[in-house]
């Protein structure tokens, strides 16, 4: 039988006919078999050929408007510029039969770039059609043709009209039995991303009748057991199959073959057939084995998690495996009994907020608690509906996750580790802020995670997760946080000092916002969180806050001390003291608490002037904390008391402070900052006394020489002291205010009465200080 | 075209000691390959989980709906297991970890296995050590059968025996066998570490493999063990 083919080189495909020559050594019967089959063919390519007739159609139409084709191909040739795989499929998809190969530096360089693309992320489904088209119908010559087969790694599907295609170009048998064979085996490896397979199904007979060829055999045996279903298992098929294992003796893909015929239709294949029987079908993918679990790999990989706040319900598909465990978060799953009375509706169905609010009282819970992290949509239901089995199944699975991952099995340094844990750490972090509280589990996890943590795993996410933490007791506190985190944070950078200040000053904000929501009105009881059963008392959240803020002045002082009161960790501090001076204004938490000498000096005679401003605002937000306090306290009309400790500590800050900056005495025998007059001597500093008023402090002195050199430009030699005559005090305090030290201003305002003063005395004699 | 599997659960009544523990459930895998005769079945992996006197504190806190079932037991190829544990996981929200024995649990194990050498001979008691010296020493130590049961017995004297092992006995028992090793040898057992512990009743191993060969004392090993996977708990 020899087949000639007609083919039309430019669309790529061809229909081919059979001729009868006296070699013919067919039946007849088959003959007809034959062309039957080539009828199914030919009905099958119906599709491809209304697109030859539509092409045919264009083509007439583009001699007529030539304007328009050239417009189109300047575009084109902008778009290739831009960008170069584009540019490479489209020469590629016009390169025409009887094109010279040999010396074509422009076909090479095109399928280089195609090339390169392949094997790094994979083609799509519509370049694949394209090179095998160009590969199989020989057009860039056969050793192209070989080339371009290795390299096809498909991205996500491969269309089944490619397939079918190729299959035809097979049937032109021009291509070389390496390329056939190549072809075939290509087809089986990429079998699985096939999209669709009714198409192949119908070209069935046109497949089978490549079995009587000895080298495709095994190849096309393989590609029937994988097409084959009930409906094609025909008695001549099983006979022609007899007929080659009687020629060429039982081979395991014949027998494979049949026994799988057999299991659709057993009154059809009554030969006898091994019960067990290894696979016949023998390695086949082993050219793009690795090159395509790269790159599938790569592309599963880069699924990233849709975290916008709108209200979607998130399909995550985070399931790269990783050895033995599983950080993965699974995906929304109905439960196995679905057939349970009451039919529920399953939480993956609804795509709004509205839609779960109309079948609020009608949802199933997924069968893996797990899958609601992640998604709003699930966290809102899972916030409205408490359930307590529903938590607790939550909690177990994610004490367990977190346990076997971070506990059980140590990281193994490999950064693939643990960025997929610092993406678990970050979804789990976004469902707490979600649901604005932490996990149990999350709590109990981080407890036994702080005492062998080496502050620099996923540093950022266990910060995070550490300011979530509710309030307990404080002597639990003591035990399980503040122990392991004084290690941690004196064996440590700066920078992870610095994190941790921030991380516990929101934990602070998190528990003064908490108890400003819950705590009602008079009542002592407070229950902690909507899930847990401890409550506490209000006299023992202010023990647990005072503990805490204890905490961060000693690990503060003694950073400073140690840092050299570097400036980030002083401003980090500085913050946190800005949380602190306004609970009781801010959060209705009757608690005032100086900060420790240890970081009030350095913020005072800090060389940084945003300390300094930092600082009076501080101070001026304790004073007005304070007048508060005592004006409620003297109408009688709240039941808290503050310690007279409290007001005298303040008073001596308030002192120190002014006297050093307003008063020009920063060093007054018998205060809390003392040095021997000795010892100043020695610093040879005229006038030390005024070293620290504002206008000689280091910090701002800077801001004086501008303001003398602005009002004094003519003078030669500076002379500050000339400043704080007359107006020019109170011009030089407006310039001060206007480089926007909001804090100075606010500090000195309260404290020396509003507006301007004329002389140093009337400055004195009109300081308040709050008794 | 794989062969089919058959999967079934049965519950296995009475291994379950207390009122709050849940029934044993006991899961087979049978393959029946596709070409074969229909009765050609064979059984391919089997598995059970199950409680054996778990902390009834524990259990009684649970919700209603909620069953406890800590303990898990696998033969089979690790292909089914993995398989069978995904199973769970998707179906039930269960999580599987594995249950490394310590030293302790090891510890305790020999002492009950040596104490039960007076009703089902125990054939040998062999303990297997690693000591982290350069190069990594591997000592494998077995004692004669009736030796050791009678170090034990003077440990634990019948008089004071309720079938309550006390840790210190176990402690004393274990003393016991390292000095002996020492006075010959001059090797401190205690500076390495304790790995298996194997009788002809089962053998234990630190990373959680254990072999049980006799059914004499299943519920005593079971209660340990499941009172350590409660223990083990994430919450």
């Amino acid at each position: 039988m020899s087949k000639y083919a007609c083919a039309n080189g430019r669309f790529g495909f061809g229909v081919w006919f059979e001729s009868e020559t006296a070699e013919a050594k067919e039946s007849t019967g088959e003959r007809q078999q034959t062309t039957k089959c080539r009828h199914e063919m030919a009905d099958a390519l119906n599709l491809t050929r209304s697109v030859n007739e539509r092409s045919f159609e264009s083509e007439s139409s583009a001699t007529s408007a030539s304007n328009r084709s050239l417009r189109l191909a300047e575009k084109e040739k902008k778009r290739g510029e831009a960008d170069p795989f584009a540019a490479a499929v489209s020469y590629l998809s016009r390169v025409k039969a009887g094109t010279v190969v040999r010396g074509n530096d422009d076909l090479e360089r095109n399928i280089l770039v195609v090339e390169t693309v392949a094997v790094s992320k994979g083609l799509s489904p519509r370049v694949v059609s394209v090179l095998l088209d160009l590969a199989l119908s020989l057009n860039a010559g056969t050793t192209n043709c070989t080339r371009v087969l290795k390299f096809l790694i498909p991205a996500t599907v491969v269309p089944q009209e490619a397939i079918v295609r190729g299959v035809s170009w097979l049937c032109v048998g021009k291509l070389p039995m390496n390329a056939q064979v190549l072809f075939l085996r290509w087809v089986l490896t990429v079998f699985d991303l096939i999209d669709r397979k009714d198409d192949l199904r119908a070209i069935y007979g046109f497949i089978f009748s490549f079995v009587t060829d000895e080298t495709l055999c095994p190849f096309i045996c393989h590609l029937l057991y994988l097409l084959t279903t009930r409906e094609l298992v025909h008695p001549h098929r099983v006979r022609k199959l007899l007929d080659i294992q009687a020629k060429t003796g039982r081979q395991p893909f014949l027998t494979q073959l049949l026994a799988l015929y057999k299991v659709f239709r057993p009154d059809l294949v009554t030969v006898s057939l091994p019960s067990r029987m290894r696979t016949g079908f023998k390695n086949y993918n082993s050219t793009w084995k690795v090159t395509l679990s790269a790159v599938q790999k790569r592309n599963k990989g880069e699924v990233s998690v849709d975290h916008s706040l709108t209200l979607d319900v998130n399909e995550i598909s985070l399931s790269r495996k990783r050895k033995r465990h599983h950080l993965a978060i699974p995906s929304l799953s109905s439960a196995f009994d679905s057939s349970s009375g009451k039919k529920g509706l399953r939480l993956q169905e609804f795509h709004s907020f509205a839609e779960l609010l109309e079948n609020i009282h009608n949802i199933e819970l997924p069968a893996q608690m797990g899958s609601m992290l992640g998604s709003t949509l699930a966290l809102h239901y899972l916030d409205c509906v408490q359930d307590e089995s529903a938590f607790l199944r939550l909690n177990f699975w994610l004490g367990h996750s977190l346990q076997e991952e971070f506990l059980l099995c140590p990281a193994d340094g490999s950064s693939d580790n643990t960025s997929e844990a610092g993406h678990f750490l970050n979804t789990l972090l976004f469902s707490q802020q979600f649901l604005q509280e932490g996990f149990s589990s999350t709590e109990s996890f981080l407890y036994k995670f702080l005492s062998v943590w080496d502050g620099c795993l996923l540093r950022p996410q266990i910060l995070d997760l550490l300011s979530d933490i509710p309030l307990m007791p404080s002597f639990y506190m003591n035990k399980l946080l503040f122990e392991p985190l004084k290690q941690l944070y004196f064996t440590s950078t700066l920078f992870f000092k610095c994190s941790v200040i921030e991380c516990l000053n929101s934990m602070l904000m998190k528990w003064l916002t908490w108890h400003s929501v819950n705590a009602s009105e008079g009542s002592l009881d407070i229950s902690l969180n909507s899930t847990s059963n401890m409550t506490m008392t209000l006299s023992g959240f202010m023990d647990s806050v005072m503990e805490l803020v204890r905490f961060v002045g000693l690990l503060a002082s003694e950073g400073l001390r140690l840092e050299n009161c570097h400036v980030l960790l002083l401003n980090q501090t500085l913050g946190f003291y800005e949380t602190v001076c306004d609970m009781f204004l801010k959060y209705s938490l009757p608690l005032i608490i100086m900060p420790p000498a240890g970081v009030f000096y350095p913020a005072l005679f800090s060389i940084d002037s945003i300390s300094v401003d930092r600082l009076g605002y501080i101070m001026y937000r304790y004073r007005k904390n304070l007048t508060l306090a005592k004006q409620q306290k003297q109408r009688r009309e709240q039941t808290f008391h503050i310690s007279r400790n409290s007001y005298k500590e303040f008073n001596r800050n308030l002192q120190t402070m002014v006297n050093s900056m307003l008063i020009s005495q920063w060093c007054i025998p018998g205060s809390e900052l003392e040095l021997d007059s000795g010892l100043i001597a020695q610093s040879r500093i005229a006038q030390p006394w005024c070293c620290f008023d504002i206008i000689h402090h280091p910090a701002l002195f800077s801001y004086a020489i501008e303001f003398h050199r602005r009002c004094w430009p003519e003078r030669k030699e500076m002379d500050l002291e000339s400043i704080k005559i007359g107006k020019f005090w109170n011009w030089y305090m407006e310039f001060l205010f206007n480089q926007g030290f909001d804090g100075l201003k606010d500090f000195i305002m309260a404290n020396t009465g509003h507006g301007s003063l004329q002389s140093q005395e009337e400055r004195k004699s009109m300081l308040q200080s709050v008794h | 075209m794989d062969a089919g599997f058959k999967v079934t659960f049965t519950t296995v009544p009475g291994l379950a000691e207390s009122d709050v523990d849940a029934e044993t459930v006991f899961i087979q895998i049978q393959s029946k390959p596709v070409f074969a005769a229909a009765d050609a079945v064979k059984v391919v992996w089997r598995g059970w989980l199950t409680c054996v006197n778990g902390d009834p504190e524990y259990l009684r806190s649970l919700p209603a709906d909620f069953v406890s079932l800590p303990l898990f037991f696998t033969n089979g190829p690790e292909s089914l297991t993995t398989l069978v544990k995904s199973w769970f996981g998707r179906t039930f929200d269960a999580n599987f970890g594995s249950l490394p024995l310590n030293s302790s649990t090891l510890n305790w194990l020999a002492a009950l296995w040596t104490g039960c050498h007076p009703t089902c001979n125990i054939r040998y008691l062999k303990l297997a050590w690693r000591l982290q010296s350069q190069p990594v020493l591997d000592i494998s130590y077995t004692v004669n059968p009736q030796d050791a049961w009678e170090l034990w017995n003077s440990i634990h004297t019948p008089e004071s025996a309720d079938d309550q092992i006390g840790e210190k006995e176990v402690q004393a028992f274990m003393n016991g066998l390292e000095t002996h090793f020492f006075r010959h040898f001059k090797i401190h057992l205690s500076a390495g570490r304790l790995l298996t512990v194997s009788t002809s009743l089962g053998s234990a191993h630190h990373d959680g493999k254990i072999k049980i060969g006799n059914s004499e004392y299943i519920t005593t090993l079971l209660t340990l063990l499941t009172e350590y996977a409660l223990f083990k708990m994430p919450t």
